[in-house]
Parts: structure tokens; sequence; C-alpha cells
């Protein structure tokens, strides 16, 4: 039996800051329809394995390749037409852009580029446009917040400028999307509101790359984990396997569990 | 040899200059992180209102450079005032308090146009412009005196830093003026501090440079702009790094002017400071200063 | 959308029949240059109100570019003996090449550095049009010849509309770039260069471009200036000239779509009316940028949009006063 190449794979990627090694040749896949999540302590690596990936950061060492090619050379820019898009741990709107403009700005690498050349194909930019705007309330309707369209960003609470910047991943079409601890500060209700929406985002066959810290979340959504400490990877499987890996246990449930106790 | 010490001799007189604008320059900046486009203009108001002080209303020297230093650190003290400080109340960004002090440089510049004039006015010197002989190199004792004053204020800047509580509380501002007003330090005072201190500076430099120059309105602003190559040059993170690249300047310009054309030092001088902004912007002790903290 | 149309183009409307009329209510050729001024200025405006009250990049060395363009325009004429259109056009050209060639490398600094920066760039115009006599005249400049178009000597009045035309095409480059894509990503790039490369959008080029842009509007301004004045000096590259820039942009307002209009009438019209005054300019200046950076952060273009903007909107009202909050521009 074959298996399809994965749509990501992680070689060997390691990044230093100076003496500290953030990640020390950390490896693992994702295939095309999977959702997999990265845990590990805080301090572990899993922003900077997420930089690393986006390229906001370089390499140190390692490879990224992503459907097939190497990523080392793409600038970040280029990343969300390759379909690869991300969010940020904190929320990271154009705050003073209206809602709409700011998913609208998601889709930025569908329209055609450039001033001299918008300038000479002006109707095509004015149709365009107006067809992105079309779009973006399409997600926006798909996150709950069309009523919110045009207002500032910034107006908007936490919760929902979170569900503003996955919309605003989501227009481009990626293939694969990364979420830096999506959940973080949300309460209940819109917890499971972002459950929902992974799962219906997968069901579509998007594939999901997601760092968290609740572990709830987390066990309920993936198909497998990856576990850092220290920047290395110290586990991956399944939900089921990392519940019961004695290392995990030792080095981050372990915590968790005393970090619970007092 | 003898040429070589001229040349020394002078840049080292209008690299005192700079290194001072510049050194007040990275004091601001470390207090309030914000480039103080009046800075040059202090040293303006320094040169011009000795001319008031000591030519107009004949005072002596003894009381008129005094006179001259309550003047700036006043004029100082407004800028802090009436522009730096609410700018920050009403949480304006540090490039919109640059346009500011850019304001506050004109202002000064419109001021002295009113009451000196557009000509260039003879400054009275504190020294003798009588030339000494040492070592074969001819000097005079007002140029001495400008690069004395240099290496005491720098002394003096440097006890005052690193030596003194008052130091550390001026430091720890200009790493985070959040964290320092928690432990109890009053930020807003230490930043008037630096803009009275600065001013006080700019004009102590205008007195004893304005007799080598000549006083003139529109000096300020090609001060300002030498004072920023020398914080370049060094690097923002500190007055000492500024001082060096203020020296280092008035060494080149002599140089440019010696062995080239005089007429196009400024021009080579400001496009070989850009080159090395774009090249290297953290300045060439950049990084040899943030390694020594 | 017809909100944004709307606001787009009324304030378009009203500055075009202000422009046409204008001639009529005007009396002397003196008046007729201030009102020319005001467009000169205008575009000048437009031009740094692209580049910093939307994309967020000091520069304070527009004027090298107001510079260029306009002792371009007058070589060109001089010694080559172009056209108008062509010496225009040339002008413009390089300008652009120009503004390239240094905008790529001073834009990879940011804030104070790039400030910085772009003023020792145009220190250094400013020293070989001082300097370099033989070529640009030094200290008393170059004469333009007078102003014909395909044959026919402009008139004043002529002259008058061709530098309105300048002004309202600048005006409709300015509302395309601001209303589509391309001003959503300046602002993007204005407010978070890390999310925005995120997203797709390339800043390095974004930034170039708009630098490029401005550089432009600059030259186009330079040279309605040499037109109008009949000449080039170095006070075109001189610090006054950013001094009446940053005046004009903040007094009109930085990001505002009629603000450079405003800023422009006011900052060109004020020293004139207060006669005698001429004097007292530089303060005036001064005083009135840091007034108003203090007392009308968003000047007055500005705030007319923003009292405007909530009744095309929202007629309740609701949404402007909350707006009243939101962080100010740059
Ligand atoms: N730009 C940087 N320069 C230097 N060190 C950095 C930089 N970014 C991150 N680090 C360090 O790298 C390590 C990993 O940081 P990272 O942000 O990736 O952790 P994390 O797993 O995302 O933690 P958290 O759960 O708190 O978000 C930390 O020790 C951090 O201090
Ligand atoms: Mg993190």
């Amino acid at each position: 039996m074959t298996t399809p190449p994965p749509l990501l794979s992680i070689r060997e990627v390691s990044k230093r800051f100076g003496g500290l090694s953030a990640v020390d040749a950390v490896s693992f896949e994702v295939h095309s329809g999977e959702i997999v999540g990265v845990i590990g302590p805080n301090g572990a690596g899993k922003s900077t394995l997420f930089n690393l990936v986006s390229g906001l950061a370089p390499l140190t060492g390692g490879d990224v390749i992503f459907g097939g090619n190497d990523m080392t050379l793409v600038p970040p820019h280029e990343r969300s037409a390759i379909g690869m898009t991300r969010t940020f741990q904190i929320v990271r709107l154009f705050g003073h852009l209206s809602v709409i403009e700011n998913v609208m700005l998601g889709g930025h690498c569908r329209t055609t580029q450039g001033f001299a050349s918008s300038l000479l194909r002006l109707p095509k930019v004015l149709i365009d446009d107006r067809k992105l705007r079309h779009l973006a309330m399409h997600w926006l309707n798909f996150v709950g917040l069309s009523k919110r369209a045009d207002e500032p960003a910034s107006h908007l609470p936490h919760g929902q400028q979170r569900m503003v910047e996955i919309a605003r991943a989501m227009i481009s079409g990626p293939k694969l999307l990364l979420l830096d601890e999506p959940a973080a500060g949300l309460n209940g209700a819109e917890t499971t509101n972002l459950l929902n929406i992974l799962r219906q985002l997968n069901d579509r066959g998007l594939s999901i790359l997601l760092v968290e810290h609740d572990m709830k979340f987390i066990m309920g959504i993936c198909d497998r984990i990856v576990v850092l400490d220290h920047g290395t990877g110290i586990a991956q499987g399944t939900p089921q396997e990392i519940r019961q890996n004695p290392a995990v246990i030792e080095a981050y449930l372990g915590k968790r569990n005393g970090d619970a106790a007092h | 040899m003898q040429t070589f010490g001229i040349l020394i001799l002078s840049g080292l007189t209008n690299g005192s200059v700079y290194a001072l604008v510049g050194l007040s320059l990275a004091m601001t900046y470390g207090a309030s992180r914000v480039i103080n486009f009046a800075q040059g203009e202090f040293v303006m108001l320094g040169a011009l209102s000795t001319v008031l002080f000591v030519t107009t209303f004949s005072l002596p020297m003894v009381v008129g450079i005094p006179m001259v230093l309550i003047v700036c650190a006043t004029v100082g003290f407004l800028v802090e005032r009436l522009a730096y400080r609410p700018l920050v109340r009403r949480g304006s960004q540090p490039l919109t308090i640059m346009i500011g002090t850019l304001a506050c440089a004109s202002i000064m510049t419109g001021t002295a146009l009113l009451i000196w004039g557009p000509n260039q006015l003879f400054v009275p010197n504190a020294f003798s412009l009588e030339g000494v002989t040492i070592a074969g190199i001819t000097s005079t004792p007002q140029q001495l005196a400008i690069i004395a004053t240099f290496a005491f204020l720098m002394a003096l800047i440097w006890f005052m830093l690193y030596r003194t509580t008052f130091g550390l509380t001026i430091r720890a501002v200009g790493i985070d003026p959040a964290v320092a007003t928690l432990m109890g330090i009053r930020a807003e005072t230490i930043i008037a501090f630096s803009f009275v201190f600065s001013a006080i500076v700019g004009g102590l430099t205008g007195g004893l440079v304005g007799p080598l120059l000549g006083g003139h309105v529109s000096m300020g602003i090609m001060l300002t702009i030498k004072g920023f190559m020398a914080v370049i040059l060094g690097g923002m993170g500190s007055p000492f790094a500024a001082a060096a690249g203020g020296i280092a300047i008035g060494l080149l310009e002599a140089t440019v002017a010696f062995y080239g054309n005089s007429f196009y030092a400024e021009p080579i001088i400001f496009g070989l400071i850009l080159m090395m902004l774009i090249i290297r912007p953290t300045g060439l002790l950049g990084e040899w200063e943030a390694n020594r903290k | 959308m017809s909100s944004t149309t709307l606001r787009n183009w009324l304030p378009a409307t009203v500055i075009l029949m202000i422009g046409a009329v204008l001639p009529w209510l005007l009396q002397g050729n003196f008046q007729l240059r201030i009102a020319m001024l005001t467009w000169v200025f205008a575009i000048f405006g437009m031009g740094f109100n692209l580049l910093y009250g939307i994309a967020g990049q000091l520069s304070l060395g527009q004027q090298a570019f107001f510079a260029i363009g306009a002792y371009t325009f007058a070589l060109l004429q001089i010694h080559f003996a172009l056209s108008l259109p062509l010496a225009l056009l040339g002008g413009i050209v390089v300008c652009a090449v120009v503004g390239l060639v240094i905008g790529l490398p001073v834009l990879r600094l940011r804030t104070h550095y790039l400030a910085m920066a772009t003023l020792m760039f145009a220190m250094i115009v400013h020293d070989v049009a001082l300097r370099w006599t033989d070529f640009t005249g030094g200290t008393s400049g170059l004469r333009v010849p007078p102003p014909s178009l395909f044959g026919a000597r402009l008139e004043r009045i002529d002259l008058y509309y061709l530098v309105f035309g300048l002004a309202a095409a600048a005006y409709c480059l300015q509302i395309f770039i601001k209303s589509t894509h391309l001003g959503r990503a300046l602002e993007a790039v204005k407010t978070d260069e890390t999310a925005a490369s995120s997203v797709g959008i390339d800043v390095t080029r974004y930034k170039v471009s708009i630098f490029v842009v401005a550089a432009m509007f600059a030259a186009v301004a330079g040279i309605a200036y040499a037109l109008v004045s009949r000449g080039v000096d170095p006070s075109y590259s001189g610090i006054g000239m950013v001094v009446n820039l940053l005046t004009l942009s903040v007094v009109g307002g930085l990001g505002s779509r009629i603000g450079p209009f405003i800023g422009a009438a006011i900052v060109i019209i004020a020293p004139q009316i207060l006669a005698g005054l001429q004097e007292y300019q530089t303060l005036i200046y001064g005083v009135g940028l840091l007034v108003f950076m203090i007392f009308l952060p968003r000047g007055i273009g500005g705030s007319i949009e923003r009292s405007a903007e909530g009744s095309f909107d929202d007629p309740k009202g609701e949404k402007s006063a909350r707006r009243i909050s939101r962080a100010e521009t740059p």
C-alpha cells in the first residue's frame, strides 16, 4: 500500500537565538485532511516552530517541505498564495481598518499586484474588488460576524477578533491552516463555536496544524499530537497514545497536574 | 607631522561640537525615545544670546554666560512642557512627537529671526583668539576651551549616569518608563531633566563655538543634522557612543576638506554617513555598546 | 459602497467646481498666483499624505524630489530644447528613477532612521544645487523658459488651468490608491509589517512603490512651482520646504483625502493675508504645526471627514460617537 506524500513535512528543523536552542531538530508530518496538534509547556518553542513554518523567522537548520516543494527560499508573503496561512498567538488584526477590509486583505494574493499594473487594468481591479468583498462577506457569514463587517476591527471583543483572524486566513483558500493558540482567552461558548468551525473546515478537506494549551480542546479535535519540550520533540501519536506516554506525563502533563494542584 | 597635528586639532574642535550635540540628542532619546529636532537650535540660542548679554547689554563674560545658560534651560523646559508633554499625554506616536520638536525648532528660529535678524553676528569670545603655538601647532585658547569643555562634560555625564543613584534612575527610565514608574521613579521629571540638561549643554556649546563659527539664526538645523550623524555613527544606544561618532565626523570632515575639495566636503560626508546608515543601522559602535551592557 | 463613492467623489466635485470658476472670482495676477500655488502645494501634500498618512513611512526628504523634478524640467528645456510636456514627463521619470534607487536601500530603515536618512539625502541634493554652479546656477538658480504648448504661448490663465489639471489628476490618482486594494495593503503595512506579510503582502515592494509614487507627486509639484515662479533655485530643496510640507499636511490632516487641499490653501494664503508679517512666517508655521498636533491631530480635513462620515454611514450618529476613541494615525 502506498500512502500519498504528506502535505507538510518538517525535517530536523532547528532555530537558535544566540545560545538558546528554541527549536532543536524537530521532525513530523501533516497529511492532507489531518488535524495535528502541537503541545508543550510555556517556552517549549511552539510559536517559534510556527514562525519557521510560515517563514516569518529564518531556519537555522533543517527543511520545511510543503506540497512537495522546499519552502526555504519562499518569502512569507508568497506562502498564502501557495496555500498556507496562519493566525497569531496574540490576535494581529489591522485595528483601524474595518472588519471586512481585514478579511479582504487575506485575499490580497488574489488581487492584481503592483501599482502600475493596477492602474492600467482599472476596470478589472474594480470588479475584482467587488468579488473580493463578496467573498469576504461569505467568510464573515461563516464565522457569524457579517453584521459587524463595517466596524473598525479594534472595536470587536477579543473572541470575535479571533474569528475575524480565522476568516482572514481562510479567504485565500488555504490547504493548510496554522493556528497558534486559537482558543486562548475564549469563553466556553466561544470555544465550542471555534471547535464547530474547525470541524466544518476539516470536513471540507482543510488540514490544520494547531498549538493549544487547552487539553480538552486538543484531545477532542486532533488526529495526531506532537509534543515539544525545551525545543525538542519528545513524542508524537494519537491523543490516546499521548495520554498514556510516560515521557509526556513526566515532562508535560505531570507538570500541568502539579500546576493545577496548587 | 605638523599638518597632521593641525588636521587633528581642527577635527577635534568641530568634532567636539558635533559630539556635544550628538550626546545631548542621545541623552534625550535615551530618556524619552524621541529625537529632539530642536537640539541644534539651543546651540544657536547659546551663541546669539551671548551676543545679547555680552555685546548688547555689555555684561561681563562671567555674568553673561550664566545668563545664557539660564535662558537655554528655560527654553528647554518650555519645549518639554509645551510640546513634548502635551503630545505624550494625548498618546501621540514617537514620530509625531519628533515632528513636534521640529515645530519647536521652527518656532525658535522664527523668534530668533525677529530678535537678531537674518545676518551673521560676531559672537564675543570668552577666551583669547590669539594664536598659541605648542610643538609647532598653532591653536587658540578658545579652540582648546571647546575641547576641554567637551572632555569635562563627558566625565561629568559619565559620573552622573554610572556613579549616582540619580543616574541609575535616568537609565531605568530609558529602559522601560512604565516599570520605572512602578518602582517609584518619576519618569516625567527625569524626561524634563534630560530636556533641560541637553538645552544647557547646547547653550554652553553655542557660547563657546560662536566666536569661531559666527552666530546665525539658521545655524541650528545643520548642527542638529551633524549631531544626528554622530548618533548614527555611534548608534543610538549611549551618549558616549554618540560623542565618539561626533569626534569621528569632525576628523573625517577635516581630512576630506584637507586632502579633497573643502567645497564638496559636506555632501561627501553626508553621502558616506547615509551609506553607513543603510549598511549598519545600529551604528559602528552599536553592537559593541549592546554587548557591553 | 455608495457612501464610499460619495465620500470620494463629493469632495472631488466640489474641488473641481471651485477650481474651474476660481479665475473669474479672483482679481489680478497676484491672486491667480496664490491660487496656483495652492494647487501646487496640494499636489506636494497629496504625495506626502500617501507616503506618511497612509503607508506610515516618514520621509523628511520629499523636498529633494520637488527640487530634482524642477531642475530636470528646467535643464531639459534649456539644454535640449524639449517641449513643455516632454520636459514635464522627463522630470517625473527622473524622480521616479531616483526614488527607486534611493528608496530600495533606505526603506530597509524604519521610523527615526528612515526620517533621518531621507533628510540626509535631501541635504545632499541641496548641497549639489548650491555648489554645482555650472549645472544648477548656484544660489541664483535657473530660469524656466516662458511656457508654451504646441507652439502657442501659454497665458497666465492657461497656466492656471494646466496647474489645476495636474492637481485634479493627482487627486484622482490619490483616490484610486486609497480606495482599492493598494490602499488597504498600505494601511496594513503601516499597522503591522509582520501580519501584513503573513496575509500575502510584499511589504518591501509596497513601501518602495509608494515611495516612488510620492517622489513623482513631488516632481509634478516642483515642476508646477517652477512654471509658476518662472525659475528654480536651491530653496526648493531647503529645510523650509519640508517645514511647509509638514505644516500643510498636519493642518490639513494626515491620511485625509481633502486635507492636502485645505492645508495648502491655509498655509499658502495665511502668510499673504497677514501682509507685512512675512518675517513672522517661520514662527507662525512652527506655532501652527504644534498647535494643530496637540489640539486637532486629525487636522481640519480629517475632522470634517469624520463628522461627514458619521452622517453618510450611520444616520443615528451612533457609530461616529464610538469612533472618536479610535487610535490616532501617526
Ligand atoms: N525573537 C526571539 N529572540 C530570542 N529568543 C526568543 C525569541 N523568540 C522566542 N525566543 C525564546 O525561544 C523560546 C521558545 O519560545 P516560544 O515563543 O516559541 O515558546 P512557546 O512554546 O510558544 O511558549 P508559549 O506557550 O508561552 O507561547 C523561549 O525561551 C523564548 O524566550
Ligand atoms: Mg507561543
